[in-house]
């Protein structure tokens, strides 16, 4: 992207490991990527887990200027990082002098939107062991073969199960059991084996259509 | 093809449906168009008419989702068609539209947040705050200085007259004296629940300043007694159980002031602990994690990698131990949890997380075979050495039970009656309560 001309009015850099906002922060700020790498981390069980390291012409930062919520990670600089730095006020001037940036935007709203609707969709099932299989489902939506999978590998733990799931670990823990003792899936410190999506499926459509088992 | 295409479609003709997988993007130019969806709760039809000018299709097209709705037209109409290509071309040249595009989206994605939020409840949502407070402390705690520093100075801009201010104050001083993390330090939501407690009296007063690195400091720490043992065979045969007040010592730990009547003003000390090392010889002890009914270990996958040896490692051996719980396989279990502990003296930091729900799991493990000697053995140790760990209630209430088995009706109301007096109030609490007003009759 030719941004070279703004640098001067809206340039930040940030040292290797600084860090350049944290989880639970407010904020109102977003940035873009010109040189360097951002990891974006989060704390999950007393561990920093990273979850995404971006590049040269990454947004970052961005739902602040929508949610004015706090900042749902950490993003530290990995190296030398200079970043075009953006806020409610320059906003528009950025969007309008920068059509490929508005653009970007769009594409990246429209996903979260998607992801979000996905979301309350398993928030909308009345029950954990539905809303456990839709999790996988959802989760196993984003593989090119999603429809056809029966069988699946979710780097996941509970307790981002329960996060989907919008319950506590200890309320998707005994589904979780349960399965395991029918042999539906294995679970690991660091990942689900989920062996029957089918099932999850006919589970979920069932309960969506308001039948019970 | 440089441009949109001109299509028609006739009265009741549908464009696409809810579901299909489609790219194009449209542009009403004549006619009624009509968007029918979902409501957000599924509960109800969403009619929305398409203006004339109005883009439709956009957000699937772009995101390579399935549509959302279905778009029937209600009158004989004309429709610009773009591809993905050609609106991208379309959005270089005219800024202005999409930023009209992003500000329907962005309310679009505030009304689902809105509704995730709702559906979410009290329960999951998080205090802010106090988790902006716990990232700057966790930062601290594993030695990011710079971190912690900007997490504590975050906090305060953000948050100067909070009821934790006073906490992320000193924190932040003690980082800048180059003094470690205080590992006896409260817990924030200990502290928080302290700040709560202290009732009406607190009213008007001078912000509390509950916190006190001293206060942590070893001449502070109660001695505790481990409950010794017996050897006994079998539930007939159980060793004499120590006295309750052998039981870790939980007398200190300060009484809760009754918000009804206005409580006590004065802010409860820690609770007791078991001998400390010096504080300067630990300079970054890894906090426990926080531990809810069943076992969740969270681990980086990096703990998972296995020994040299290629035996299993502990994280692993904790899941298989799980695993086997669930299926009742009591012995496995307790094999697995045994291997475990057996390591204790060569494990990672990562680990000690684990060991911690080990010891639990395995007396949990124990109590539900039925081996009630080995269940109080472990619970009894739990307790004494993970006085602070947030499963000790359900350890010490599973100990009350034990008691209750053996017809000891003092021991087990006092144990019970020990829950019941610590913080924080939670459904443990509730539930001591309630075995107490049983035992009762």
């Amino acid at each position: 992207m030719q941004l070279d001309g703004l640098s001067n009015k809206f340039g930040k850099t940030f040292d290797p490991g600084k860090i350049i906002f944290c989880e639970f922060e407010p904020g109102g700020d977003f940035y873009l990527i010109q040189t360097g790498k951002v990891k974006i981390t989060k704390i999950v069980k007393d561990t920093e887990k990273t979850m995404d390291i971006l590049g040269p012409g990454d947004i970052f930062g961005e739902m602040a200027i929508l949610e004015e919520a706090p900042r749902s990670a950490s993003a530290t600089a990995v190296d030398s990082v200079s970043t075009l730095h953006f806020n409610r006020d320059n906003f528009v001037t950025l969007m309008t002098s920068q059509p490929q940036l508005a653009f970007k935007l769009l594409t990246i709203f429209t996903k979260r939107i998607y992801d979000a609707r996905r979301r309350l969709v398993i928030l909308l099932l009345d029950d954990v062991q539905a809303k456990v299989c839709d999790v996988f489902l959802m989760l196993s939506e984003k593989e090119p073969n999603a429809k056809e999978l029966n069988e699946i590998v979710l780097n996941i733990t509970v307790d981002d199960v329960g996060h989907w799931c919008g319950e506590t670990p200890d309320k998707v823990q005994p589904v979780l059991s349960h399965w395991i003792k029918l042999g539906k899936i294995e679970l690991y410190a660091d990942r689900i084996h989920v062996f029957h999506l089918n099932d999850c499926r006919r589970i979920v459509s069932m309960r969506r259509k308001g039948l019970h088992e | 093809m440089n441009g949109p295409v001109l299509r028609t479609y006739k009265a009741g003709s549908i464009i696409y449906f809810i579901e299909d997988k489609g790219t194009d993007i449209f542009v009403l130019q004549k006619g009624r168009i009509v968007l029918i969806s979902e409501s957000l709760d599924n509960h109800s039809e969403v009619r929305e008419e398409v203006s004339k000018g109005e883009f439709f299709g956009v957000k699937s097209a772009l995101g390579l989702y399935p549509r959302e709705e279905t778009s029937q037209v209600l009158t004989d109409s004309t429709v610009l068609v773009f591809n993905p290509a050609i609106f991208q071309t379309f959005c270089m040249k005219n800024s202005r539209i999409v930023l009209q595009m992003l500000k329907v989206f962005s309310g679009e994605l505030r009304k689902v947040h809105r509704k995730v939020r709702e559906l979410l409840g009290g329960a999951i949502e998080h205090d802010n705050t106090v988790d902006l407070l716990k990232t700057a402390e966790y930062f601290y705690k594993k030695n990011e200085i710079e971190h912690a520093k900007y997490a504590f100075a975050g906090y305060l801009e953000a948050y100067k007259d909070s009821q934790l201010a006073g906490r992320a104050q000193k924190m932040l001083s003690l980082i800048e004296s180059g003094h470690p993390f205080p590992i006896d330090a409260q817990e924030v939501d200990q502290e928080l629940e302290s700040i709560n407690n202290q009732g009406a009296d607190l009213v008007g007063a001078a912000a509390p300043d509950s916190f006190n690195p001293s206060d942590f400091s070893v001449d502070n720490v109660i001695d505790m007694d481990v409950p010794d043992l017996g050897e006994a065979d079998g539930m007939s045969e159980l060793p004499d159980i120590p006295d309750l007040d052998a039981i870790p010592d939980l007398e200190s730990i300060p009484d809760i002031p009754d918000s009804n009547n206005g409580g006590s003003a004065s802010i409860p000390d820690m609770p007791d602990m078991p001998d400390m090392p010096d504080l300067n010889d630990i300079p970054n002890m890894p906090d426990l994690p926080d531990l809810p009914d069943l076992p969740d270990v969270s681990l980086d996958a990096g703990t998972n990698v296995a020994t040299a040896s290629g035996e299993q490692t502990i994280s692993e051996l904790y899941y298989a131990g799980l695993n086997d719980f669930s299926q009742e396989s009591w012995d496995a279990a307790i094999s697995k949890y045994q291997i475990i502990l057996s390591r204790e003296t060569v494990a990672t930091e990562t680990d000690i997380p684990i060991l911690e729900k080990t010891l639990y799991e395995k007396g949990r493990t124990h109590h539900r075979k039925g081996d009630t000697v080995e269940a109080f053995e472990c619970f009894s140790k739990f307790v004494k050495k993970y006085p602070r760990s947030q499963t000790i209630k359900k350890a010490m209430i599973s100990i009350g039970e034990i008691y209750e088995k053996k017809n000891d009706k003092n021991r087990a109301m006092g144990i019970y009656t020990k829950v019941t007096q610590m913080p924080p109030k939670d459904k443990e609490s509730a539930l001591a309560k309630q075995r107490i007003e049983k035992l009762r009759g």
